[in-house]
């Protein structure tokens, strides 16, 4: 009778955690599903024309699952963990103003079919695979995900290959080396003034 | 009551409503899968029609040879007309006995049909082998015709293969060509802005470096465009399109095809257990071998069984008693007998031999020279397909890396430390390896095509849709 019941709960330790990512996945499929939705809703036909009150509520879908914190200080490097806390501040605040503000540069790419190629989720990270069909263009578009506080977050995107956070992470770093942390920190000041 | 000038008036009113009205002539595009691209091209290629026909051909040789096994000589001769009776002024001889009447005349008043049928027939009892050497000789040249028309289409395949992907090619170039268009269109304006502002940053030499690559775009783009009309023309022909109908590849990109290169042993083993060349050649030795065989059995003597009959049957003249005395016109005959045939030309006989014997001699050589050129066209192959790969492989890597040249040269510009030259040079570069990247992947896709009909296998093990 033991032996039965160790066996079951032997079964059960060794699947758990696979159902559990797949009700992750899914979760994280919906929620990714559910912001395209609203995205297409809210964007309407080609030729659209959108008023500023639209293209702020866009901003907002478009943004609000993005964790900018976590994606400034990659695109920082080092440099985050070095600077005051006054700055960091500055800095995520910049660098968020700019990311959104780049968001509604392209509308169109927002009407792309888009499939889900693979959901990985490993304990608090995951890994969204997709491709983005618009007319005759294909896109690969792929999310790092991260839970805070309970709500799946992204943290980069990678578009065709190139790493969102990455390619940040390799141009401060490079005006960082060539003019230093406040030319950069100025440049952002005047990018964002301009949103 | 209308007359001709109303007449006329309504049969032009008429005439202009038919050509107002008519339908415009509108074109369906028809989608078409690989699969189904290779299957018409196949059916409508004159070269595998014309490869299917010696296949025929063959197996119309082995009804031939078999039908000699059983009666190869019988024949049936009937010949039918009209004959007029026979008379004797002689009263002591009866009609049995007409033949000891030298005065004997034609009773022209006295008509009859007249009918006469021979038959003869030899059947063979024992040719030393001759007649089944013949029809397994005549076996294993279908089979070997079968195999060289399978080699035929193999290559029709090919070339079928290479015409798809030829025309996504284009497709995929054109839209590259396109977003290249729009991304040349935003640099101007990027251009036009900064002479506007007075930008410090802005040099001569990239507006004079920007001009030439778009005088040098405008020549790619109508290459492009006139690669694409020949594509489509040359898959109408192939198709035989009918007329108002578009084909195109249901696929809209090219993408490399499903496969993974295995060791060139497992290839090798392949081709020479399975490329249809290889294995025609096989049975083209057994051909030649039973042949060979069997004009060795034609020297030796051949006995036959043979039936012969005769008959003629004429209503008005005299059947004779007599059996050594024949009317020709009233007869029956019939004969069962068996015979030995020997051709004595001992000499024909020889060369006949020695002939199968040098063809035999020269499709065992011919083996071997096939064998080595497989051997050699393998090794070629499977180099390519491993080369294409890399450089597949190689060119995608360089893209990435060029994807982010510009999206570094992109966020140069947005945060305000931007170049022009180097935005120019990185969005070159990435059109160059977009273009480059599908130019490897249609080779790499050619080749993995070329290296499995090399190792005998079917490029329908390619997964392909």
């Amino acid at each position: 009778m033991f032996k039965k019941i160790y066996t079951l709960l032997i079964v059960i330790l060794c699947f758990a955690p696979l159902v559990t990512a797949q009700a992750e996945a899914d979760s994280i499929r919906m929620m990714l599903e559910e912001r395209d939705d609203e995205i297409k809703d809210l964007l309407g036909p080609k030729g659209t024309e959108y008023t500023q009150e639209q293209r702020d509520r866009l901003k907002d879908i478009i943004n609000d699952v993005i964790n900018y914190r976590s994606m400034a200080q990659h695109a920082l490097g080092d440099t985050y963990n070095e600077i005051s806390e006054e700055e960091r501040e500055e800095f995520v605040s910049l660098f968020s103003t700019i990311i959104r503000d780049n968001s509604l540069n392209r509308l169109d790419i927002y009407r792309a079919e888009v499939t889900y190629n693979n959901i990985e989720v490993n304990e608090d990270s995951a890994f969204v695979a997709t491709t983005a069909q618009l007319e005759d263009v294909r896109t690969s578009v792929d999310y790092n995900l991260e839970r805070f506080d309970n709500t799946w977050m992204i943290t980069d995107m990678t578009i065709d290959q190139v790493s969102t956070a990455d390619s940040y992470n390799r141009q401060f770093q490079s005006i960082i080396r060539q003019r230093g942390f406040d030319a950069l920190m100025e440049s952002l000041r005047r990018r964002a003034a301009r949103s | 009551m209308l007359n001709i000038k109303d007449l006329s008036r309504t049969g032009t009113i008429i005439f202009l409503f038919f050509i107002v009205c008519k339908p415009a002539i509108s074109q369906d595009t028809l989608f078409v899968t690989l699969p189904e691209f290779l299957e018409r091209g196949l059916s409508n290629s004159g070269q595998v029609a014309y490869e299917s026909g010696k296949v025929d051909l063959a197996r119309n040789r082995v009804r031939t040879v078999k039908s000699q096994r059983i009666f190869p000589r019988l024949e049936l001769n009937t010949q039918h007309g009209v004959v007029p009776g026979v008379e004797s002024k002689r009263q002591d001889l009866g009609e049995g006995e007409y033949y000891l009447d030298p005065d004997l005349e034609n009773d022209w008043n006295n008509w009859a049909v007249f009918t006469r049928a021979e038959l003869s027939a030899t059947q063979p009892i024992y040719t030393w082998g001759a007649v089944s050497s013949a029809v397994k000789a005549a076996e294993a040249g279908a089979k070997s015709a079968q195999y060289e028309f399978s080699a035929v289409k193999a290559e029709a395949r090919i070339q079928l293969f290479d015409l798809y992907y030829s025309y996504l090619l284009a497709i995929e170039i054109s839209r590259i060509l396109e977003d290249a268009n729009e991304q040349l269109n935003r640099v101007e304006k990027n251009i036009n802005e900064m002479r506007e502002e007075g930008n410090p940053d802005l040099k001569e030499s990239d507006v004079f470096k920007f001009e030439i690559f778009k005088s040098e775009f405008v020549t790619r783009r109508v290459e492009v465009q006139q690669s694409l009309d020949y594509i489509k023309r040359v898959w109408d022909y192939a198709l035989q399109a009918e007329p108002g109908v578009v084909y195109m590849p249901a696929s809209n990109f090219l993408d490399p095809v499903p496969y993974e290169l295995q060791d060139y042993d497992y290839y090798r083993a392949n081709a020479v257990q399975e490329r249809p060349e290889l294995r025609g050649v096989e049975f083209g030795i057994t051909a030649l071998e039973k042949r060979l065989e069997a004009e060795k059995a034609r020297q030796y003597p051949l006995f036959f069984f043979g039936i012969t009959g005769s008959f003629a049957n004429t209503p008005n003249r005299p059947r004779q008693t007599n059996p050594f005395i024949r009317n020709n016109t009233n007869y029956g005959s019939v004969g069962v007998g068996f015979g030995i045939r020997q051709n004595l030309n001992i000499l024909s006989m020889r060369a006949s031999v020695d002939k199968a014997r040098i063809e035999y001699k020269r499709v065992n050589d011919l083996e071997k020279a096939v064998s080595d050129q497989i051997i050699l066209d393998l090794n070629e192959r499977y180099r390519e397909a491993a080369v294409a790969e890399t450089r597949m492989k190689q060119t995608e890597e360089a893209l990435v890396t060029a994807r982010n040249w510009v999206r570094n040269e992109q966020l140069n510009y947005d945060i305000g430390f931007g170049d022009v030259e180097d935005f120019l040079d990185a969005v070159q570069k990435e059109l160059e390896l977009r273009v480059k990247l599908k130019q490897n992947v249609y080779d790499l896709n050619k080749k993995v095509a070329a290296l499995y009909k090399a190792g005998g296998l079917p490029i329908s093990q390619l997964n392909l849709k």
